[in-house]
């Protein structure tokens, strides 16, 4: 094939192979070539090429032999807090530097049971703790549209290796936006499922009450077809819904459809051309037969807080393994134990990390657990009961996924708090539990994506693809 | 004792036994080689995730059915975090507010005294790993790393040694007899800390210290006793008794504080979002303790009312549950009572005891040990040859006469070839048999051991006893 | 309410961290914005809302008590920064 086949989509290349077209290897090798092109954007911080390469090679000979699975020899990229196996993950954290997970998270089992090629380990804010894959303890993600702006994050390697051609698929963590939010960033499609739609079993925990792996590739075919791989009950995950996780619907038409928008996501100091995006996304809808019916959140407002504090606190206790003594690594000379903890934690955690740890130690301290943390998931409660009651009356809420574009890289250096506020559109989700995708819905001035958050009821993702997808076949771009 | 009364509440933590660990598929068996019972799981490393043994779940609430206890119908899971090596997610998953069980009592006898203890609750938690001290260095072991583990807090109603004692050989007891745990000290299958504070009548309870981690019942019960004394001698002395923890160290018997933490310890706990609640119907319940045993305080009452046994032999045969069973399997396949037990805590204990271990090895049925005393009363065999026969069907399941056959160990009952030989005997030890006649009565157990000689142990002793009497008396 | 030095060295000593000065100073300045926002939490009457823990209403997800393969010591303590041939290493550890 003479065109860049690395620039196909998912779908595109599994026709390909399978038309004999294309092999395993040639993709898989041109991804290879395209990751090393590309090794500036900073998406990748782990590429394993040879366990790729072989086994690339062994689904094209499982190919040759008849066998069909839904990703078999498709090159994907994996984020780097889902371990997998004899490959370094490393949560972008000098603490798992050296870090070869004994296991495959089930996803990765999932993944390479339907023949997925793991082309590498993609770049993200330390432990999925930011908004712009700028707390990588080893480099920065860059953006894939302008190099000089952040990828957004926690997922910013998974959004920039999918935009850039450097993996066909990825798969991406979101706590509190971040899948969503990088997806937007970077212009491609990212879907947080419902909490328990997908095992957490081998996503190393940040939050654990909100942590969802999920899918990030070019087209909502492509996310649907990652996602329907990964997606299912998982014995070994506590939490892994045991029911159907397929409650949504797959349609073409809209006839009947309703939308929701809720006006706290529509605040008046939203950014101009965002709201017109979605505005013109809107009428998109309107024009195809769906009723836009208006709803509201009250509890929008508690959202951020209720949210740094849970996250805070879970990640806070999460985080308390890595010490030193069982795997990753350890301060040079501690004389004691005390030594090796303090002197571990403290130079091994990045300033982000550092700052969440303390948060989520102080909310959950003694004195102060009732005033945070429990008022906070009080509030969830509340959160919680207003999605349900929004959703009740329409198929998915639309609103901005992030309220800014990509912002330039440096900006929230100054102030880490001010940085939080980006994620006001994602987090309610994640509080709720509930299944939302972004996908691009137009662009800024400055050329750059803007990403449109469709949320779902609980377990009806295909609901929610359908609507993207009828808006990527037909909408504006 | 200078007027103050000791007040003691126990925190018991007893291990479960289960075939493996409360949150992963690991065994949980004990002497293991170091780290050779571990996982991802149990070893905590990054994006692992636990799930909930079932049956530690049901273990405990037996335990807490047995104890009274009011069991949950409603009970979660929360996270105790703090650093140490021994933990290595650095939490403790545990139970906070809502345990499993609530409320329960024991009833101890102490002095001739009944007194009631009361529970405060009995939690679920995993057990941490071990730390072993060498010269510079700790090595740590996570065998027993998230081990199932109750833990039993009492209300602080005890006043001496004694009753602690009392009340945890009691507790043991009924876990032992509900099937959940083996409670063996030497394992460290049951372990205490004791609360303890001094007050005088009628005033206020003074300040409390914890003396945490005390594995066998001896060492409670000095550990107890040496902290009595410190607080006498430091309230004597006009001192004041500082809230800590303690630790006691076996060889010195003596006490001591532990290296006290700047701060107090601030747990920070919070639910664990990782496991589900547990949620128990009246029938679940029901179905759970459906197999539940009757316990050792209730046999020990049916032994003495109703089979008509002494204190003593009630408490003997309730020392531990295979016992009990045993001595109600053989009652109820027809053994005499009496017969029974004494044959249980003679020959059955002597057997059953097995080298370094606090538990019994009962070898045989109750079925087994009726066959056995009835071929004894029915003088087929003695008490002497019926060792023989023990032995031969201790761990089979062969029938007490099918061994007796086997072995050859039928007794000859026949008086007419007794008498025969008695003659031959009588008439082949003249200086004997005439001290017997000049009154040296002694001298009957000469001629019985020759007899028995003679017909290795197989003569019916009375009927022997009977003929060389008869004849030597003609 | 006041975010204190004294609640920044306590916190760091719960997370075993060690920060400067200024990075203590930062974290006051950092602490106070974000619980800030906990004002929006003080808009509803707490004693009448339970609080969610999990998100999910499923109870009673349980394994059974089977044991599973041995997974292996040598891969677990191969991570470890210290080891011996059996066990994790620690300086000694004084009670």
């Amino acid at each position: 094939m003479s065109m860049d086949i690395t620039e196909l989509t998912l779908g595109g290349l599994v026709a390909a192979m399978e038309a004999g077209e294309v092999s395993s290897v040639e993709a898989t090798e041109a991804t290879l070539k395209k990751i090393e092109e590309k090794k500036d954007l900073g998406a990748y911080v782990t590429v394993c090429g040879d366990s790729a390469m072989s086994a690339a090679k062994a689904a094209d000979k499982a190919r040759a032999e008849g066998k069909k699975s839904p990703l078999l020899g498709v090159p994907v990229a994996v984020k780097d807090n889902i371990c997998t196996e004899g490959i370094r993950t490393t949560c972008a954290s000098k603490f798992l530097e050296n870090y070869i997970p004994p296991y495959d998270a089930f996803v990765v089992r999932k993944l390479k049971a339907a023949g997925a090629v793991i082309v590498g380990k993609a770049n993200m804010d330390e432990f999925a703790m930011g908004s712009g894959s700028e707390y990588s303890a080893f480099f920065r993600v860059k953006n894939a549209i302008d190099p000089t702006r952040v990828a957004g994050g926690s997922s910013g390697g998974s959004a920039c290796a999918v935009a850039s051609y450097q993996a066909y698929a990825s798969l991406g963590s979101d706590t509190g936006g971040s899948i969503r939010q990088p997806a937007a960033f970077n212009g491609v499609v990212g879907l947080k499922p419902t909490y328990s739609a997908v095992s957490r079993n081998g996503l190393i925990a940040f939050a654990s009450s909100l942590d969802q792996i999920g899918p990030m590739a070019r087209t909502v075919a492509d996310c649907r077809t990652v996602y329907d791989v990964i997606k299912g009950h998982d014995a070994g995950d506590s939490t892994s819904y045991a029911g159907d996780v397929d409650k949504g619907d797959t349609f073409t038409s809209l006839k009947g459809r309703r939308i929701g928008v809720a006006k706290e996501f529509f605040p008046k100091e939203l950014n101009g051309e965002i709201r017109a995006a979605i505005d013109k996304a809107l009428a998109f809808y309107e024009s195809e037969g769906a009723e836009i019916v208006e709803t509201s959140i009250g509890s929008f407002d508690m959202a951020l807080a209720c949210y740094y504090i849970l996250s805070s606190a879970e990640a806070s206790s999460n985080l308390s393994r890595y010490d030193g003594v069982k795997y990753g690594r350890r301060a040079e000379g501690c004389v004691n134990l005390e030594d090796i903890y303090y002197k571990s934690r403290t130079e091994f955690f990045g300033a982000e990390v550092k700052r969440r740890i303390m948060l989520g130690n102080f909310v959950l301290s003694s004195g102060y657990y009732d005033a945070f943390y429990l008022r906070a998931s009080k509030a969830r409660t509340l959160i919680k009961k207003d999605f349900e009651s929004a959703l009740s009356g329409c198929d998915a809420l639309i609103c901005p996924t992030a309220p800014t574009t990509a912002y330039k890289a440096g900006m929230s250096a100054d102030d880490p708090s001010a940085a939080y506020l980006g994620d006001i559109f994602t987090v309610p989700v994640n509080i709720a539990g509930l299944p939302a995708l972004s996908v691009k819905c137009g662009e800024d001035a400055d050329k750059l994506p803007i990403g449109m958050q469709l949320i779902g009821k609980p377990y009806c993702e295909s609901t929610l693809m359908s609507l993207a997808e009828i808006y990527e076949k037909g909408g504006e771009r | 004792m200078s007027g103050y009364i000791p007040t003691i509440g126990l925190e018991v933590h007893c291990e479960l036994k289960t075939e493996t660990k409360l949150f992963c598929s690991c065994r949980n068996t004990f002497g293991s080689e170091p780290n050779t019972n571990t996982c991802p799981v149990c070893a905590g490393h990054p994006g692992v995730l636990p799930v909930i043994n079932r049956k530690a779940v049901e273990y405990t609430v037996k335990a807490g059915s047995a104890i009274g206890c009011r069991i949950s119908r409603y009970s979660k899971w929360d996270r105790k975090n703090y650093f140490y090596p021994d933990l290595p997610k650095a939490w403790q998953t545990s139970q906070y507010d809502l345990p499993l069980c609530i409320g329960g009592e024991v009833k101890i006898k102490v002095n001739g005294e009944e007194k009631t203890i009361r529970l405060n609750r009995i939690h679920l938690e995993e057990d941490a790993g071990k730390l072993v001290h060498g010269a510079g260095t700790t090595a740590v072991d996570y065998n027993r790393c998230g081990v199932p583990l109750m833990e039993c807090v009492t209300e602080p109603d005890m006043h001496s040694a004694d009753e602690a004692v009392a009340f945890l050989e009691e507790l043991a007891s009924i876990f032992r007899f509900a099937g959940v745990s083996d409670c063996r000290m030497q394992e460290g299958s049951i372990r205490a800390d004791v609360n303890l504070s001094l007050s005088k009548p009628g005033e206020p309870l003074g300040t409390r210290t914890e003396t945490k981690n005390l594995n066998s019942f001896r060492s409670v019960r000095r550990a107890i006793e040496a902290e009595i004394r410190r607080q006498t001698e430091v309230l004597e002395s006009g001192g004041k008794i500082v809230q800590e923890t303690r630790r006691f160290d076996d060889a010195t018997g003596e006490g001591y504080g532990m290296r006290s933490k700047e701060d107090a310890q601030d747990y920070r706990y919070f639910p664990e979002p990782d496991l589900m609640p547990v949620v128990l119907s009246d029938d679940d319940i029901a179905r759970i303790c459906a197999d539940l045993p009757e316990l050792a305080g209730k046999r020990r009452q049916r032994y003495t009312s109703e089979l008509g046994l002494s204190e003593y032999d009630a408490e003997q045969l309730t020392s531990d549950p295979a016992l009990a069973d045993l001595f109600d399997g053989a009652v109820s396949a027809g053994a005499n009572a009496k017969k029974a037990a004494n044959y249980v805590m003679s020959e059955i204990m002597r057997k059953g005891k097995t080298a370094g271990e606090d538990g019994i090895v009962v070898g045989i049925s109750g079925l087994q040990l009726a066959q056995l005393l009835e071929l004894v009363d029915k003088g087929e065999i003695n008490l002497v040859t019926s060792r023989d026969v023990l032995n031969k069907i201790w761990l089979t399941d062969m029938s007490a006469g099918a061994a007796v056959d086997a072995l050859g160990l039928r007794q000859n009952n026949d008086a007419g070839e007794i008498e025969k030989l008695v003659r031959d005997i009588v008439a082949a030890n003249p200086g004997p048999a005439a001290d017997y006649r000049n009154g040296n009565e002694k001298v009957l157990s000469f001629f019985v051991g020759q007899l028995m000689k003679a017909t290795k142990g197989k003569t019916n002793p009375k009927i022997a006893g009977d003929l060389i009497r008869k004849v030597l008396s003609e | 309410m006041e975010i204190t030095k004294d609640i920044i060295k306590h916190t760091a000593k719960l997370s075993r961290i060690n920060f400067t000065d200024e990075e203590e100073a930062a974290l006051e300045k950092h602490f106070a914005s974000v619980l800030g926002w906990v004002e929006t939490l003080n808009e509803f009457d707490a004693s009448s809302v339970p609080a969610t823990a999990h998100i999910l209403d499923t109870v009673n997800v349980f394994r059974e008590d089977v044991p599973g393969e041995p997974f292996g010591r040598e891969k677990l303590l191969s991570c470890a920064p210290e080891r011996d041939e059996n066990s994790y290493i620690v300086p000694k550890v004084v009670e």
